[in-house]
């Protein structure tokens, strides 16, 4: 068997330096998978006209361990099969279903199968039907031969059955019957039928493909689109299966499939669906979490199918796929040491540990220097780094406040060497305990180790009782890792994965659940918690009243905003032809000058063409935030509403300078002034529908020389985040202050 | 090869009329067919029987019907089709103009292959008459492409057409017209809309292949200005009915010919070829042609034997050879 491809990168990530293609190692899940396709293309039924049993198997694995790119490989395997005795080629149909309702993964299905299989389907069915008729065995068998040859016609079939004395149109009306039986359907039976006949199949297919019926089809009685939905696969399986042909599907990231939330009731109709394939003959694969097979209850101790985990590589492995990415069939320039620190650090993971070996490689191309374990630890602290330390702090902080849990932020348990937490959320009861979060750069060497393990130390020579939870912002060796659990009770948890917010929460419920399971755990402090906890919820309560209070107090009296100076920092580029008022003009560019100061689409990619390192640290901060930092993106995206929306208000007040009578200021209820205050008014609505606390994760391109991003700070977004609230009061004050002339 | 040559034989084949192309397998037409078989098989006599009982030409100029020739395929209803339209023209008195406008073949299918909608057919079937109906005016040509060059389906009434032939048709002016066989599955909804579009002075024939799925016509109620629809049904052949057809043409062989003979024994097992046992009129021929053509041209593995066995049959059949020589 040939080695087997685990990389599922081909998004343009590749390495130009490494061979063309991903390389391909044999692992024993790899083989699993293949060896079970093959022995389902090679079955043969155990009886004349049963069905070959079909099978769910599910391909789990973290992100980057090569599932999509094993069901590519599988789908590849099918497809070079061949027919089998049916005569019709083994067909895989291989689908991302990311993003997918039942409705598109049915068109996807359909989409995926050609048309020439689907009719060879029907065209056996209609073999078998025709030569059962016939008594003499060799009329029987040379007839049911021509009528599967592929690029027979209509009137060439016809005309064969005429000169056999049979009636073509009777029989493709007890073809309808047969279909109706095997697909379970009258409607997709009839459709199916009229593939076989000239002028309509065009019609036909296409209402298959979910298209509404055709008029020739409505005067055949089909009058409503194809029903589709999950169910509707199950159509196309019978057809597939009843003929003995081989139908392989591998559906892709079946947890991210578009279901509402609360979706038990399309959970139900996937496994309904999964169930009808199986039984109809269908290999199914599909790769997902883990946690999503289990939902489907896909299993060796489930209701069906069989699971196969996808692990990472170990060092053999890796030195094989290095060898195989190299070109050359060696490891350099790795040094064995080496390979051993990179699947250390990325876990085995092939695509981590193609990404990093990839840039490895390339730099030493550039220095013609062997890769070693001390050159792998140093690049892992870059490479892996997901976001800086204020970043992490930020969301950290949010995690908490959006759990009302009362935290301090650097907290001081000894003055003792590594006494300082980041986090720390007091318990009710004994003095000095508490949960406390701490935040590490790296792990990747024993000084990393050291220092976290010396705050375990420090805690546990002043007795203080704390559970604590290490977070890791960048690379984690798996080796160091297993240390930091031993010395703390858990394992870190990396800030890079996608359910970073979501594991926070769980373990520091779960730290803090400790304590309550404590003997000595006081009975009252449970309640005075969440007496506490309410009572803080009322404070923001009552302390967002106050401020919506002070800012219509504001408004009323038209006071110019706290810090408003009115000072314009770029003179407008517009000149002389715009109508507004220089101090609004000012208003406005100061606005949209500090929104993108902040960090804006346009400017994530600045500097990515540049010839020198500069570009590859643009490219590094893309492919972070392009691949981890989904916080990031939604800021980004916040900003390019805010900015149009401002954008918008300012062609709003422009226009409206531009028309409005100049004596407006001087009338307190004149239209002008009306008219103003509707589209600052509107300005503010708009403005309170936008995400503006997602400004917080807002990314800074990277700096030359720096290993991460630097975030603004929060003082900054605050203030742009208040100037962005303020700015129709602000726009009003200004229009005030300066009439037109 | 060559000694197949020798073998060669020179008379004529018994089971095509003569004059015609020998691989053709068209239906036969009174007209040009004059002397041939005309077999009484099928329910081909007495449906023959049927419509000329009921046909009164005179009657014709003041109710006009719609005359629906049906069965299986290749049951001889174009035959009979053509022997009804040979019994009016024989039965049309003199003095009375008789025309006759032949829409059979009109296509079922566009030039891109796909086959037309029943809207689409009858549009296509009320061009074809616009152009071909001697008996319209130039004014109602024009008319009548004008309605059908409306785009809407709603607004567009082929009818009209057929409506202005009816104004013309006068006392000592009939017309038949032969509408085109539509597909087997939607041909009764096509039949009631051209029953509508009958009227007097008009006599409509149509033929239409049944399978036993097939919908029953639907039979409008009386008008005043035409007869009910008349069905002639044709049906498979019976049991014995195949010997009687290749029994009389085996019969005209003259003596010495050298043509191989057929025993009433092979011919029940052919009859029971396949399981519906159902042949009709129009396959028992085909094969014989078919058979005799091959002795006859010599290039039959089976020449020289002096009678045509079912493995014969067999081997023709799962040949599947071209017709043409």
């Amino acid at each position: 068997m040939d080695d087997q491809l685990v990389d599922d990168q081909d998004d343009g990530r590749s390495d130009p330096a490494a061979p063309a293609g991903p390389p391909t190692i044999d692992t024993p899940a790899v083989r699993t998978a293949r060896q079970l396709l093959d022995d389902h293309l090679r079955a043969r039924p155990v009886a004349a006209g049963a069905l070959v049993p079909g099978s769910v198997i599910g391909l789990s694995g973290p992100p980057g361990a090569g599932k999509t790119h094993l069901a590519r490989l599988l789908a590849a395997q099918t497809n070079e099969f061949g027919p089998g005795e049916s005569g019709i080629p083994a067909r895989a149909v291989h689908l991302n279903v990311a993003g997918m309702d039942a409705d598109q993964l049915h068109a996807a299905f359909v989409g995926a199968l050609p048309r020439s299989e689907v009719v060879a389907c029907v065209r056996g069915y209609h073999a078998d039907l025709v030569s059962g008729a016939i008594t003499d065995e060799q009329v029987a068998a040379r007839t049911n031969e021509f009528l599967r040859t592929p690029d027979q016609t209509a009137t060439e079939r016809d005309a064969h059955l005429t000169e056999l004395g049979l009636s073509p149109a009777v029989l493709l009306e007890r073809l309808s019957t047969i279909l109706v039986e095997v697909v379970g359907d009258s409607d997709y039976a009839a459709a199916l039928v009229l593939l076989l006949r000239d002028g309509l199949d065009t019609a036909a297919w296409a209402w298959l493909r979910g298209e509404p019926p055709a008029g020739v089809l409505r005067e055949r009685g089909i009058t409503a689109p194809a029903p589709g939905g999950l169910d509707a696969l199950g159509v196309f399986a019978r057809l597939y299966g009843r003929q003995g042909a081989r139908l392989v599907l591998l559906l892709d990231d079946v947890d991210q499939l578009d279901f509402d939330p609360g979706h038990d009731r399309q959970v139900r109709a996937l496994r309904r669906a999964l169930e009808q394939l199986r039984v109809a003959g269908t290999l199914v694969y599909l790769t997902g979490s883990a946690e999503a097979l289990d939902e489907l209850e896909i299993g060796p101790y489930r209701r069906t199918g069989t699971r196969i985990e996808l692990t990472g590589f170990d060092g053999a492995a890796a030195a094989r796929f290095l060898r195989a990415r190299s070109g050359s069939g060696t490891l350099s320039p790795f040094s064995a040491d080496a390979v051993e620190r990179i699947v250390d650090l990325t876990d085995g993971n092939p695509r981590m540990l193609g990404d990093f070996t990839d840039r490895l490689r390339r730099e030493a191309a550039q220095t013609g220097r062997e890769v070693t374990e001390d050159r792998v630890l140093d690049d892992a602290r870059s490479w892996f780094a997901v976001a800086d330390r204020s970043r992490v702090v930020a969301t950290i902080r949010r995690v908490l406040e959006n759990h009302l849990w009362d935290f301090r932020v650097d907290h001081v348990a000894s003055i003792d060497d590594g006494g300082r937490l980041d986090f720390w959320i007091p318990v009710a009861g004994p003095e000095q305990a508490g949960v406390g979060i701490l935040i590490a750069d790296a792990v990747v060497d024993p000084a990393d180790v050291q220092r976290l393990v010396a705050t375990s130390e420090t805690l546990d020579r002043h007795s203080v009782r704390a559970q604590v939870q290490v977070v890791v912002t960048g690379a984690a060796s798996a080796v160091h890792a297993a240390r930091i659990q031993q010395a703390f009770g858990r394992a870190p948890l990396s800030f890079a994965s996608e359910t970073f917010d979501d594991d926070l929460a769980a373990a520091v419920k779960t730290m803090l659940h400790a304590f309550d399971d404590a003997d000595d755990a006081d009975p009252i402090a449970g309640l005075r918690d969440w007496i506490d906890r309410i009572d803080r919820q009322q404070t923001r309560t009552l302390d967002l009243v106050d401020r919506v209070a002070a800012g219509v107090d504001s408004l009323r009296g038209q006071q110019p905003p706290p810090g408003w100076t009115g000072e314009a920092r770029r003179p407008s580029a517009r000149g002389a032809d715009d109508p507004l008022p220089q101090p609004v003009r000012t208003v406005f560019a100061r606005a949209v000058d500090d929104i993108v100061a902040l960090g804006s689409p346009e400017g994530t990619g600045r500097g990515l063409f540049l010839a020198d390192d500069r570009g590859q640290e643009v490219l590094a901060g893309l492919r972070r935030i392009g691949r981890v930092d989904h916080l990031a993106m939604r800021a980004l995206g916040t900003v390019s509403m805010v900015l149009a929306v401002v954008q918008e208000f300012r062609s709003a007040v422009r226009e409206w300078a531009r028309t409005v009578d100049r004596e407006w200021a001087l009338v307190p209820a004149s239209p002008g002034r009306r008219e103003l205050d509707r589209l600052c008014a509107r300005y503010e609505e708009a403005v309170d529908v936008l995400p503006l606390l997602e400004l917080h994760n807002l990314p800074r391109p990277a700096r030359r020389g720096g290993s991460g991003r630097i975030r603004p700070a929060r003082v900054e977004i605050d203030a742009a985040n208040r100037q962005i609230r303020d700015l129709g009061r602000a726009v009003r004050e200004a229009a005030e202050r300066s009439p037109i002339t | 090869m060559a000694a197949s040559r020798e073998r060669r034989v020179t008379v004529a084949n018994p089971f095509v009329p003569p004059g015609d192309d020998p691989y053709a397998d068209g239906p036969l037409d009174p007209d040009l067919h004059a002397g041939w078989f005309v077999d009484d098989v099928g329910g081909h006599g007495a449906r023959l029987a049927d419509f000329a009982q009921q046909l009164h030409v005179p009657g014709i100029a003041r109710r006009g019907r719609l005359v629906v020739v049906e069965g299986p395929e290749r049951s001889g209803k174009t035959t009979l089709v053509n022997r009804c339209v040979q019994l009016v023209r024989e039965r049309t008195p003199r003095g009375t103009v008789l025309s006759t406008l032949d829409l059979r073949s009109v296509s079922h299918t566009k030039p891109d292959g796909a086959l037309r909608s029943g809207h689409e057919m009858r549009w296509t079937v009320c061009r074809h008459a616009l152009e071909e109906a001697s008996w319209l005016t130039d004014e109602q040509r024009t008319r009548g492409a004008d309605m059908l060059e409306r785009p809407s389906v709603e607004e567009c009434d082929p009818g009209l057409v057929y409506r202005f032939m009816r104004r013309n048709l006068v006392e000592d002016r009939i017309a038949v017209v032969l509408l085109p066989t539509g597909p087997a599955d939607i041909d009764a909804a096509n039949l009631e809309t051209y029953d509508g579009w009958m009227g007097p002075g008009m006599l409509f024939f149509a033929e239409r292949t049944t399978t036993p799925g097939s919908m029953p016509l639907v039979r409008r109620p009386p008008r005043p200005d035409s007869l009910p629809l008349l069905s002639l049904p044709l049906r498979h052949l019976e049991p014995g009915e195949a010997w009687t057809v290749v029994e009389r043409r085996l019969s005209a062989i003259p003596p010495g010919s050298g043509l191989p003979r057929v025993t009433e024994e092979t011919l029940r097992r052919i009859e029971g070829l396949n399981r519906d046992d159902q042949h009709t009129i129009g396959w028992v021929v085909a094969l014989f042609r078919r058979l005799y053509g091959r002795r006859i041209s010599g290039r039959s593995e089976f020449d020289g034997l002096p009678f045509i066995e079912f493995p014969e049959v067999t081997d023709l059949l799962a040949r599947r050879e071209p017709e043409a020589p």
